[in-house]
């Protein structure tokens, strides 16, 4: 019987139209001709996956998409110049085929002969955008930065625009930081920096610049993003906005262009911490503790990982490709770690650190009521938000000697803890000791550090 | 040249061909098989962009058979079988068709363990666990091109029994890929060969194939005919109690690309870092912060740092980035993404054993900030814990904590208030790792009781989500 199933799936194996011919094509750091090769596969020719080298670079190469192409770029960087590598589009998708980015940095690099990237004026020649996608175009946890100049800046002098877009653009956790798609409104076909049909989920656009019109015309949807441009107006407003639709959950420096769904939410400053890996292969803008993005997504539109592919809230996530406490960050999880005091009583600290399985090291570092300094700590057990420690010891009778060591340190058993964390920010901790000079009680504790990492989801 | 630009899109958008992918997006909504099965049967050139599946949701579908060029990504979903409360005569649950292309991404094939969806035991239908209902076909039936990237394949079972004729997991006579698939406690008894039964191309690359001693399996792979199985930075451990070997003998080929650890030799494999062991020491089939449940590795496994460097993926299933130099065998990479010692893989409890009693711990906070905490002695053997808010110092990993501060002057209150503490300036503080697991704190401090000095660290714990990788 296992034979004849064998000869089954053989006589499949060599009478199938095979779609998938090459299976994964690796391109070696840096080959272009090898990925324009692979990326050019004829519809029914297509390599399963192109995988470029982990963490490689890639100078101006050139994509002629007419099929079903999937690059995992993981964590490569793919240089797109500002100006004009040939005069064809760098990545050109043709109508009916599609493209699909993921794990990858559009890196910038400034034109041929300039040492700044300011752009350079009347005397480059414009030749057609650098992406130009009249098919489908998936952009995955793909990150563009930084200060990347494109579009027109005088009527005499041009570099090219970034995209031209007649197709489908589907944005997922991509972060756009700086990118300049100057616009001097005498094209209709490139009236800000995405236009057309474009789809943009948990994806983060910030740019300081002017002149520098995010949306243009077109179909444009915007979910759980965050979108800021205050130097500029985030939409066009020289072309019509009618097909422009919010699906909510965004941060937005101007509502101009409808941003008025449920949880679109007007900020000036997204309250940014720096843009760099964070754990991951591609860069993202990490959010600060006070982010007005935190926590602003819409649930029913909330991507399971952010751009680093960390898992996201589930009742919450945040705005944008960067979920703060991503991964670990669950209160009952990881997210428990930090250090905690009593804000009313300041002067005594409550450190936790989450351990492997469902234990916990928890340390007070308090006083007696004697006024005698004391640190306590044992390691409990979990359970839900509440840590339960059966066995707090102190150690007594320690000696700081010359030099650094200490002798004679013993652990009494001091007591128990129990610590009772109502969300990411406050917590109880009650204790309970024979010993006289502590007894029992309860002291109310506010976080008041984050680890970096692990930061708290909810 | 405006206009030749405008001519040029037009020229591309109606003129050179149809618009092949009619909608963009789809998402579907938990349990909606329908509408999952519809779409993903569309003929080629009406394809969606993106398949998105709800987040967490359970699909238990019939057939999803796929005629062209097909992306889901299942956002932590289980596809699994739960209408049926006996062996149905339903055909395949995945038939990706000769020319056809699927990519499946962050899907649960099977039965995760309670707790990672809301599937439960009491739910399971009878006779046991199973996907999609086997009987005339296998599991997953591939003609075409199949990649499975950080899918997790668990708790399914296949038998030959109540008079069915049950063939297996996965049959593949076309293009198969595997990134970072987990296949763990799968039960097999049918008829083909193995669990992955191969008579075209697979390539699999740091995943996990896990059988345990509970689970009755035939061997994990076989090859055919001008089959080939191609292998790199991946576990194979078949310890069901079936006794068979992880590779069952055929007339294809399974090639090493090195890598690999194995429980048995029965694969041949024998490229550079393959390596033969009798535990994988690995830890629980969980959640570990992906949305894929993943086998963790403990920490003395033989897989870390077992992989080719020039094969490591760049990420594990959970998406977290792997080590730069050598990455951990398997789809699970230990201290993946955070793990730096100069990063937040620094965060944790130290003391030095051969003065124990006194402890410093440390905790990464965002920037380059480091608190540091250090529970001890003076000289007249009071008890004293200073702490300061240091920073990172580049080139090595040093921490300097300038100043260091004391409370003092507090007392405990009966119920649980301190009151009267402050902090004095108590002097300064210095960290330098050697490696995760040794450092030194050297200190200096005006005043008498603490003097200066220095004492070596050893690390006593590990914070969970940040372990130290490097």
């Amino acid at each position: 019987m296992k034979t004849f199933i064998s000869a089954i799936l053989l006589v499949a194996a060599l009478v199938a139209d095979n779609a998938g011919a090459a299976g994964i094509v690796r391109i070696a750091n840096g080959d272009c001709s090898a990925l324009g090769a692979a990326a050019a596969a004829a519809p029914g020719a297509e390599p399963s996956l192109i995988l470029l080298a982990n963490g490689g670079s890639y100078p101006p190469c050139v994509l002629n998409v007419t099929g079903n192409i999937a690059i995992d770029g993981n964590g490569a960087d793919f240089n797109l110049p500002a100006v004009p590598f040939t005069d064809i589009p760098q990545v050109a998708i043709a109508a009916g085929a599609r493209l699909s980015m993921r794990h990858l940095t559009l890196s910038y690099s400034p034109a041929p002969g300039t040492s700044t990237k300011t752009p350079k004026i009347g005397s480059v020649f414009a030749g057609p955008p650098a992406i130009v996608n009249a098919g489908t175009l998936v952009l995955e946890s793909v990150a563009i930065p930084d200060d990347a100049v494109f579009g027109y800046v005088s009527i005499s002098g041009a570099w090219r625009h970034f995209m031209g877009n007649t197709g489908r653009v589907v944005l997922r956790n991509v972060t756009i930081k700086e990118v300049y798609d100057a616009n001097n409104g005498q094209v209709a076909d490139f009236t800000g920096l995405l236009s057309g049909n474009v789809e943009i989920s948990h994806a983060t656009i910030v740019t300081s610049k002017p002149f520098a019109n995010l949306f243009g015309a077109g179909a444009i949807s915007v979910a759980n993003s965050i979108v800021i441009a205050p130097g500029t107006a985030i939409c066009n407003p020289a072309v019509p906005h009618a097909n422009f639709v919010s699906l909510g959950g965004n941060i937005v420096s101007d509502a101009a262009c409808g941003f008025n769904a449920r949880n679109d939410r007007l900020a000036g400053d997204a309250h940014f911490l720096d843009f760099g890996l964070h754990g991951s292969i591609t860069p993202t803008l990490a959010l600060n503790y006070d982010s007005p993005a935190i926590g602003n997504g819409l649930a029913a539109n909330c991507e399971a990982a952010d751009a680093r592919g960390l898992s996201r809230g589930t009742t919450h996530c945040d705005a944008g490709a960067y979920e703060v406490g991503g991964g670990n960050g669950k209160l009952s999880s990881t997210g428990m770690s930090g250090l905690y005091f009593n804000a009313a009583n300041n002067g005594h600290y409550v450190s936790i650190q989450k351990l492997f399985a469902d234990q916990a090291l928890v340390i007070w570092n308090t006083f007696d009521e004697q006024g005698v300094p004391a640190w306590l700590y044992g390691v409990g057990t979990i359970g839900g938000n509440q840590i339960h420690v059966p066995q707090v010891a102190q150690n007594v009778g320690g000696k700081l000697h010359e030099g650094g060591s200490v002798d004679v340190s013993t652990p009494t058993l001091w007591g128990s803890f129990d610590v009772t964390l109502s969300d990411c920010y406050n917590a109880t901790l009650t204790y309970s000791s024979p010993l006289p000079e502590f007894g029992s009680g309860s002291t109310t504790l506010q976080r008041l550090a984050f680890l970096d990492g692990v930061n708290c989801a909810r | 040249m405006k206009r030749l630009i405008r001519c040029l899109l037009l020229l591309l958008a109606c003129c050179v061909g149809q618009q092949a992918f009619a909608v963009g997006v789809v998402h579907i909504g938990d349990g909606d098989c329908a509408a999952l099965e519809a779409l993903v049967r569309v003929q080629p050139g009406q394809e969606p962009a993106l398949i998105v599946l709800s987040r967490n949701g359970r699909f238990g579908c019939g057939t999803l058979e796929v005629n062209g060029n097909i992306e889901i990504d299942a956002q932590g979903a289980t596809l699994v079988e739960l209408a049926n409360s006996s062996v149905s005569t339903a055909p395949s649950g995945i038939v990706v068709n000769a020319g056809a292309t699927l990519t499946l991404r962050n899907a649960v094939i099977g039965f995760p363990p309670q707790g990672l969806a809301s599937v439960t035991q009491a739910s399971i239908p009878a006779p046991g666990p199973k996907f999609c209902c086997v009987i005339t076909s296998t599991a997953i039936v591939n003609s075409g091109s199949l990649t499975l990237d950080s899918v997790t394949l668990t708790g399914m079972y296949y038998r030959d029994g109540l008079g069915a004729f049950v063939l297996g997991l996965i049959g593949n006579s076309g293009h198969l890929v595997m990134r970072n698939v987990s296949a763990i406690d799968n039960s097999y008894t049918g008829n083909l060969p193995a669990l992955l039964a191969n008579t075209g191309a697979v390539e699999i690359s740091q995943s996990t194939f896990v059988t345990g001693s509970s689970n009755y399996t035939q061997a994990l792979f076989s090859s055919d005919g001008s089959g080939v199985i191609r292998i790199g930075n991946s576990i194979v451990a078949n310890n069901g109690y079936a006794a068979a070997p992880a590779c069952a003998s055929g007339s294809g080929r399974i090639v090493s690309l090195g890598g690999n650890v194995s429980t048995d030799s029965s694969c041949g494999f024998d490229a550079a870092n393959d390596r033969v062991v009798a535990d994988l020491r690995a830890l629980d089939l969980a959640d570990h912060g992906g949305v894929v449940p993943t086998l963790a590795l403990n920490y003395d496994s033989p897989a870390i740092k077992n992989g080719l460097a020039a094969n490591c993926e760049a990420v594990d299933a959970r998406g977290l980035s792997r080590k730069g130099g050598a990455c951990d065998s398997g789809a699970y990479e230990v201290a993946g993404g955070n793990g730096r010692i100069s990063a937040t893989g620094m965060s944790g409890l130290f003391f030095n054993p051969e003065n124990n009693g006194h402890y410093v711990s440390i905790q990464r906070l965002f920037g380059n900030q480091v608190l540091v905490i250090w529970n001890t002695f003076d000289k007249n053997g009071v008890p004293a814990w200073v702490y300061g808010v240091g920073s990172l110092i580049g080139g090595i990993v040093r921490i300097a904590v300038d100043p260091v501060a004391q409370n003092v002057g507090g007392t405990l209150q009966p119920g649980g208030n301190v009151v009267g503490a402050k902090a004095v300036a108590w002097g300064a503080m210095e960290v330098t790792f050697d490696n995760c697991y040794s450092a030194l704190l050297r200190y200096a401090s005006p005043l008498p009781e603490f003097g200066s000095g220095e004492t070596r660290l050893t690390r006593l714990a590990f914070v969970d989500g940040v372990d130290c990788a490097y």
